[in-house]
Order: C-alpha cells, then structure tokens, then sequence
C-alpha cells in the first residue's frame, strides 16, 4: 500500500445517484482484484473520515483504475462533484479475491454496489482463461449498472431486480441455484448486502464461496480496530484480515 | 552531533521530538510503518492492552460527526501475552519511544499489567488508562472521582518499575483536582484528554447510529475542551502534562504546549492522514525556527493571560 495523490480524470454518473471516477497515478502499487482505497473526501471542512471504496476496474498499464459507488451522504457527494484536481488516498488496501491456479468455472454474485468489485476479478481472469458466470440482483431497473461491462468477460449474465422491471423478478441467488447444475462453478465470489450473503449462504453449496464485506472504518489500514467482521474466530478487521472471507467463517 | 530543538524529555525519558501517536489510533506501528519511519515520531502510544484478549463491542463502531468521530471499539486488542510475544519484536527493530496503555476491569487486571511491562525493555512508560467509555466493567469508572484515580494509581505505582503516566477522562468534574489526584497517587505524568462520551442518532430509523449507543468523541470538535482541560492540569500539578484532543496540524500542537503540555499525542488525525504526525513534526521545526526557539519546550505554558 501506499498514501498517494490521485488524479481526477473521469466522473460520471452511471444511474441516477450512481457515480464512476476514473484517476491517474503514475506510481499506482500492485492491485489484487476486490481490493480497495481510503480516499480523502474533503478539506477538513467537517468531514474527517475518509471512505473507503472498492475498485471498479483497474489499467495497469494507463496507471488508471475506476471506482464506482452510490452518491449518498456529504463525502459521496462531495466525490461526485469533482471535476479534476488531486485527492489524497492511501492505495490499495485489503487481500482482495484469491482465484487458484484450479479454478476454471467461477460464479460471481453481486448485489447493487457489491457488483464492481467483481468486475475488476473478471477483467483480470476471463483474458487466463477462466469462465466466469455473473448473477447481478439489483432492487430495481433504474439501479442496474454495469450489466453491459459483465457481458464483455462473462459466459454469462443473469439479471434479477426485486420489482421484476429488469430481467427477472426474483432475488438473484435463486436465479444462481436454479442455474447451478448446469454452470457447475468451482469458485464462488460475491459482494452485497448481509441479507444475501445470508441466502447464500443458506443454499449450502459445497463449492469455496469467498465473500467481501463492507464496514464503517476509522484507519483502513488496520491500526484502528474499528470495522470489526464478525467471525467464527472473534472479530476480525474488515480493511485488513478481509475485506474478503470465507463464507462459512463469517457470522451473518 | 548537533543540538535537536525539538528533544524533549518526559519524566525521565528522552523523545526526539514531542509528537506521539495516541492510543488506540495506531495499534502497534507496525502499520503505519509501512507507509513512513515510525521512527521519525517522538513516540508512540500502543493500543490499549487488557489482561486477556478482548474481542471488543459489535458494529458499527465508528460514526463521523461535524469535525469529529465517536468510536466505541471497545478495548478490541490480542492481549498483553500477545503484545509481548508478537509485537515487541517489532518493536525492538524501532528507536521511537514505546508507551504502553493498559486499560482493565479490576484494580488486580492494571497492577499485573504493570509488573509484566516492567520486565519489557521496549516499554519505556506505561500508560493507565482509567478513561476508556466505551467498557461496561472498569475503564472510566477508575477515573471519574480523585480518590479513586489516587487510590489506583498508588496501587500500580507500587508494580510498576517504569514511569506511570495517568491517562484522564474528560468525563470529570474537575479536571484540576483529578490530576492533582493522579500527582497525589504517584504518577510520573499524567495524559489527557480521552474521548468524551457522546452519541450519534438516526432522524429517519430512530436508532443511535452506533451499536453500542454512546461511544467517545474525539477529532477538532474537542479541541476547545481539550485545551482548557490541559490548561487547568498544568496549573494544578508539577508533572509533565501530555496533551492531546483534536490535534490536526503543528499549530495546535504548539497551542496545547501552550497550555502546558510537554508534548502532545496525535489520534484522529491518523485517520484523516496517515502522514499527518510526521507532517506535524515537519510543522514543529518550522516553528522553533521560525520563532527563533533554543528548544521547542520554550513555549511549555507560556500562554499569554494578561
């Protein structure tokens, strides 16, 4: 890891408060797929903490990466109304995802702002070889992101909105069981809300499922003790020992 | 070898400069030390150490408010077994002075405590940590009333071969007389101030926003609190005061020595920059410099009353 200046290269809006922003460094450290970075937002006008985000997508050799998260209170809005400039952030943080050399068929499951870190394992991947599966449940049509960018290193995208007005209608974890018999994954990966890290976890699939979680943190870099993970083992630091864990060792 | 203005000397122990990181911000260095030389820092006060491990409180336990933080961790360490095994070793590879904080349920928890660091050459001052709110059992409740602060502390200091520094709650009626407390009861030094107990709440779900309910607040919202309270035990003891409360940059260092503070320690701003206490150091040269300074304890409660 290291404490960085990022240039501000690109910000868009995905959806409708869904924000992208794309930065530049030129001396970025290696980046593990589900990591992310503790990004300052602001200046020191009341804000003090910073945010940490997972990455979206990442170019080595541009020296850009991309992140992508929901515009919701003063540090994401702050964030989404960058034109430019240099933000500092401590780069790149967190084990991220482990893909072994074995694994051939991997299911990735994204809930809502879960699904960008996913992508940035695919990008890395599917160019070895491995088969990726992306389920994506979003809650309705005009939340769904990046189901295009899936496509492009996926063998195949399953959409699901809790309304039924994008893709199915059901939550994606049972649209992932139905189709599980026939993708066969040696891997799954996933990111999202607790609920459906519960229900996945209920289907009791006897394939590593590796999930990456989310908690309010103080330092990101594992000094502070503050975003505890729930464990079979005690609490566990979610910026360091995580943010990635074995299902079956998280208490959800 | 050239004179170091910024060397400062803290019951008996030599810091290179008078910038230590604040317990509970900076576990044990080791890091921060991948991102800068620990080194370059006076100090470094660990994470609260407990007889046993402690798993601390459930999430969340951090919650930003305006110009501050409320945690409630909730003493989250390995233990001090852990400590001396694990983390010293690291510790011995670095020349930055090492403050243990030992925080504990019993009077019992704190003395054994003390006897055990005494034994560990790396731990140059052990600080007692009677001011944590966010523990059912012990912590702040040792700290709130002078005879109780006096009464433990006379305790450890009969345990404890290496300097005692009382760490005090801001939670108190009188800060003055809990120094005096402190000074009474033996201590080296005494620290201050920790957080103070707040709460954060939820308009839309009507719930406090941590899961604890109340947690400590710390960051430049306390800095106000935080000098006063500094100002007032200085005046109230002849032991070097540390302060701290809210520090961000050099200039609110030399504020609280201002006030009397013989140094200062730096915590929430760990969190808004990981290179902030160096930067801070950084700010300090510049000052006794700037000010034409022989040292910078120059200006250690050289406050300007009249």
């Amino acid at each position: 890891m290291k404490e960085l200046f990022l240039n501000v290269r690109e910000n868009v809006e995905l959806v409708k408060g869904v924000t992208k922003i794309k930065f530049f460094c030129a001396n970025l450290p290696e980046f593990n797929p589900g990591q992310f970075i503790n990004l300052t937002v602001g200046n020191f006008d009341g804000v003090l903490l910073r945010r940490p985000i997972s990455v979206f997508r990442h170019d080595p050799a541009a020296k850009t990466f991309e992140i992508v998260f929901e515009v919701k209170g003063k540090g994401t809005t702050f964030l989404s109304r960058l034109k430019g400039g240099d933000l500092p952030a401590t780069v790149f943080l967190g084990n991220g995802f482990t893909i072994p050399e074995s694994a051939e068929r991997v299911a990735l499951i994204g809930g809502g702002l879960g699904c960008p870190p996913l992508y940035s394992v695919a990008e890395k991947y599917a160019e070895n070889g491995v088969k990726f599966y992306s389920y994506l449940g979003f809650s309705t049509e005009s939340r769904v992101i990046l189901a295009d960018e899936f496509q492009k290193v996926s063998e195949r995208v399953a959409v699901a909105t809790d309304d039924g007005t994008f893709g199915e209608k059901d939550f994606i974890t049972n649209v992932f069981k139905r189709e599980f018999d026939e993708i066969r994954p040696d891997l799954i990966l996933s990111c999202g809300p607790a609920p459906m890290f519960k229900a996945l976890k209920a289907l009791n699939i006897p394939v590593p499922t590796f999930i990456s979680t989310e908690a309010r943190m103080g330092c990101g870099i594992g000094a502070c003790y503050v975003c505890a993970c729930a464990t079979l083992t005690g609490n566990r630091r979610v910026c360091t020992d995580g943010p990635v864990f074995d299902i079956r060792e998280v208490l959800l | 070898m050239t004179y170091n203005p910024l060397a400062v000397n803290i019951c008996g122990v030599d810091f290179k400069n008078p910038v230590i990181a604040a317990s509970g911000t900076f576990s044990f260095g080791f890091e921060f030390s991948k991102l800068f030389d620990i080194d370059r820092l006076g100090g470094i006060a660990v994470k609260a150490l407990t007889r046993e491990k402690r798993d601390g409180n459930p999430g969340p336990r951090i919650v930003e408010t305006y110009g501050g933080i409320l945690n409630s961790v909730g003493l989250q360490n390995p233990g001090i077994d852990v400590f001396i095994k694990n983390m010293t070793p690291f510790l011995e590879t670095k020349k930055t002075v090492v403050i243990a904080n030992i925080a504990g349920s019993e009077e019992a928890d704190y003395c054994y405590m003390a006897e055990r660091l005494s034994d560990v050459g790396r731990v140059s001052i052990i600080e007692l940590n009677i001011s944590c709110p966010n523990v059912k059992k012990g912590g702040m409740a040792f700290g709130i009333h002078p005879s109780d602060i006096t009464s433990i502390t006379k305790a450890v200091k009969r345990y404890s071969k290496k300097p005692l520094m009382v760490k005090l709650s801001p939670n108190a009626a009188d800060i003055a007389a809990n120094a005096k407390a402190a000074e009474d009861g033996g201590a080296d030094a005494v620290s201050l101030i920790n957080t103070i107990t707040g709460m954060a709440v939820n308009a839309e779900t009507r719930r406090p926003v941590l899961k604890n309910i109340t947690g400590g607040l710390s960051g430049p919202a306390i800095k106000p609190i935080a000098l006063r309270m500094v100002w007032q035990a200085y005046n109230a003891v002849k032991i070097p005061v540390v302060g701290m409360g809210g520090i961000m940059n050099a200039a609110d260092a030399v504020e609280f020595m201002l006030c009397g503070a013989s140094a200062v320690q730096v915590g929430t701003a760990n969190f808004v920059n990981p290179l902030n206490s160096v930067s801070i150091v950084e700010g300090l040269k510049k000052y006794v410099e700037k000010n034409k300074l022989r040292n910078i304890s120059d200006i250690k409660g050289q406050l300007i009353t009249d």
